[in-house]
């Protein structure tokens, strides 16, 4: 008989049955950073295995690209990580400038360093207070987004949106610094270093914050590199690569800062060198802008720059250049070219493929958060299942690039 | 251990020191807004609705070009553009305008892109609906949006250097035939 069969089955069995466990993780999980599915095999409460399921934010951005203008696509990659619109914006209009060879004016160089490192700070602040939230220290969370409420502010006064921004353009920025922006961001800097020092108060001497950061999500720095991790994650782990230094564009040539490194590799030490970005961030901005030159914060290049207003209203050639440039865009030359970014994640990359016209033949997003991704098995190995929050917050994921 | 690490980890020092910061903040100037009942006063650059604008003598500025149509990122509006001839001077206006807001962005192309700075973006935020059809805004509608809050979209167009705020600004307008009503 086969039921006695199963019974003699069964008698043979140890008492305590142990065998892997497969839990579904996500996509509606608080602390999962949006919506990210990963499927864990579980062996007690140790992680034996991770697999992020990806896809579940997919709007087919990089298809949405061959349909429409390089201009018009601007608004479109603010939409990619919603946490940092600036960043994308500048890492996208480098790309197209640099498929043009186009000259930015040197006061558009500096305006766009700041900004950019206002997001930066932005976005660490963001991270901040989010792994805290995850990890279980609530206040920092409300500290932090005062911070970051003051700087979106800003951004509301300067391009008139606080998130989806669309300020940089395709040879410069749309707007110039006002005054009263001017006035803000110093108050802002003056103020900023000492707020650091409260989250610290708050974080670093925590023996529970301590014992859930260090040593979590460790990464060897060769893993790291072959990886193809970037930004804090990879410096993290002690390798010196900052593409701010390595090759810089904006006016971070002309402005003294160091790179911060971590020894370790671990949560703690990416924790670390967000917060000393931080400092150097508040330093880049209060030395761009003493330094801010004057002049134009647009280039002017009519064949693809679009002309200034008043001159469309007076000018017979401005205004035909404004009825070509927003219907079909300008003549990019063919060619490919790939321009990466250091965004606070890590390095944002932009390949366009071009074969002529207003129109780019391919575009593919490097997403920092989807690479970052790659490793996550790697790192979630061996660690218990209460470390998993801990070890997606690390990386900074944002869905909206990751899936894009 | 030294005694006085040994002090520092039996009494919590670490979370005496955040509690007492913590402390501190309760005699902080609060900054958060009680929204239905107070409102933050919103900057000129402000990206707001859409609404069309008049010229100062009450003629629509429209010309339905279509270049707001074609500027637009999000392929969210749609011009039906129409002439006729009154005086001998030939007007053209759009007949039909709609600007679907479910889709609109608020990018500010589209106010950009104008070449008669026909829209403009005011500080009008408050018109959820039951209703989805009604976001679906129509020439009248876009035109009350522009009567309503004229201040607020001249604003805007000059923050945004699409105009300039003084009279100079209007000159230019004068240099076109102008269509008067008789």
């Amino acid at each position: 008989m086969a039921e006695s069969q199963l019974l003699e089955e069964k008698k043979s069995l140890p008492l305590l049955r142990t065998e892997e466990l497969l839990v579904n993780m996500g996509p509606q999980h608080p602390s999962t950073h949006g919506v990210l599915k990963v499927v864990l095999t579980l062996e007690g409460e140790r992680i034996i295995k991770s697999e992020p399921v990806l896809g579940f934010l997919h709007r087919g951005v990089e298809k949405l690209a061959e349909t429409i203008t390089y201009h018009q696509f601007i608004p479109h990659t603010d939409r990619l990580d919603y946490v940092c619109a600036m960043y994308n914006n500048f890492a996208y209009v480098r790309a197209v400038e640099k498929l043009l060879a186009l000259k930015v004016p040197d006061r558009a160089e500096y305006l766009r360093t700041i900004i950019a490192e206002v997001q930066r700070i932005i976005g660490h602040l963001f991270w901040l207070g989010s792994q805290a939230l995850d990890i279980g220290a609530m206040t920092v969370f409300f500290y932090t987004f005062r911070e970051r409420e003051l700087l979106l502010d800003i951004f509301d006064d300067l391009c008139g949106a606080r998130l989806t921004t669309s300020w940089y353009r395709i040879g410069g920025v749309e707007r110039d610094f006002t005054p009263k922006i001017i006035d803000d961001i110093y108050k802002f800097v003056a103020d900023f270093p000492s707020k650091i020092d409260e989250y610290d108060t708050l974080l670093v001497n925590n023996r529970i914050w301590l014992a859930r950061t260090k040593g979590i999500a460790y990464i060897s720095a060769e893993d790291a590199v072959s990886f193809g991790l970037s930004g804090p994650t990879l410096r993290g782990s002690g390798v010196d690569y900052d593409l701010r230094k390595v090759a810089p564009y904006g006016a971070y040539d002309k402005v003294e800062w160091k790179v911060p490194l971590g020894k370790n590799g671990d949560t703690y030490d990416r924790y670390y060198i967000r917060m000393e970005e931080m400092r150097e961030s508040t330093k880049i901005i209060k030395q761009c802008l003493d330094q801010l030159p004057e002049g134009p914060y647009l280039a002017y290049e009519p064949k693809v720059v679009i002309p200034a207003k008043d001159r469309v209203f007076t000018d017979m050639e401005s205004m035909i250049y404004q009825f070509r440039l927003f219907t079909n865009g300008f003549n990019a030359p063919p060619g490919d070219i790939y321009c990466g970014t250091e965004a606070h994640k890590g390095e944002l990359g932009f390949y366009i493929v071009s074969r002529g016209g207003g129109k780019p033949y391919r575009l593919k997003i490097r997403a920092p958060s989807f690479i970052h991704l790659g490793a996550f098995d790697h790192m979630a190995k061996g660690y218990m299942i209460a470390d998993i929050v801990t070890i997606f917050g690390t990386y900074d994921i944002v869905m909206g690039e990751c899936d894009r | 251990m030294t005694i006085r690490t040994f002090f520092k980890n039996v009494f919590f020092q670490e979370i005496l020191k955040a509690l007492k910061l913590t402390f501190k903040h309760s005699f902080v100037k609060e900054v958060t807004l009680q929204y239905p009942h107070q409102k933050l006063q919103l900057p000129d650059a402000h990206r707001g609705a859409l609404g069309l604008l008049y010229y100062d003598d009450g003629v629509e500025r429209c010309v339905g070009c279509d270049l707001c149509q074609a500027a637009c990122p999000s392929h969210c509006i749609r011009v039906v553009s129409g002439e006729d001839q009154e005086n001998g001077v030939l007007r053209r206006f759009a007949t039909e305008f709609y600007i679907d807001m479910t889709k609109c962005v608020f990018c500010g192309f589209c106010v950009e892109a104008c070449p008669v700075n026909a829209l403009g973006m005011t500080k009008l935020y408050e018109y959820s609906t039951a209703n989805k059809r009604s976001l679906i805004f129509d020439k009248p509608r876009l035109y009350e949006v522009g009567k309503n809050y004229y201040n607020d979209a001249k604003a805007y167009l000059v923050a945004h250097n699409q105009e300039k705020a003084d009279e100079s600004a209007e000159a230019w307008r004068y240099r076109f035939p102008s269509f008067t009503k008789q």
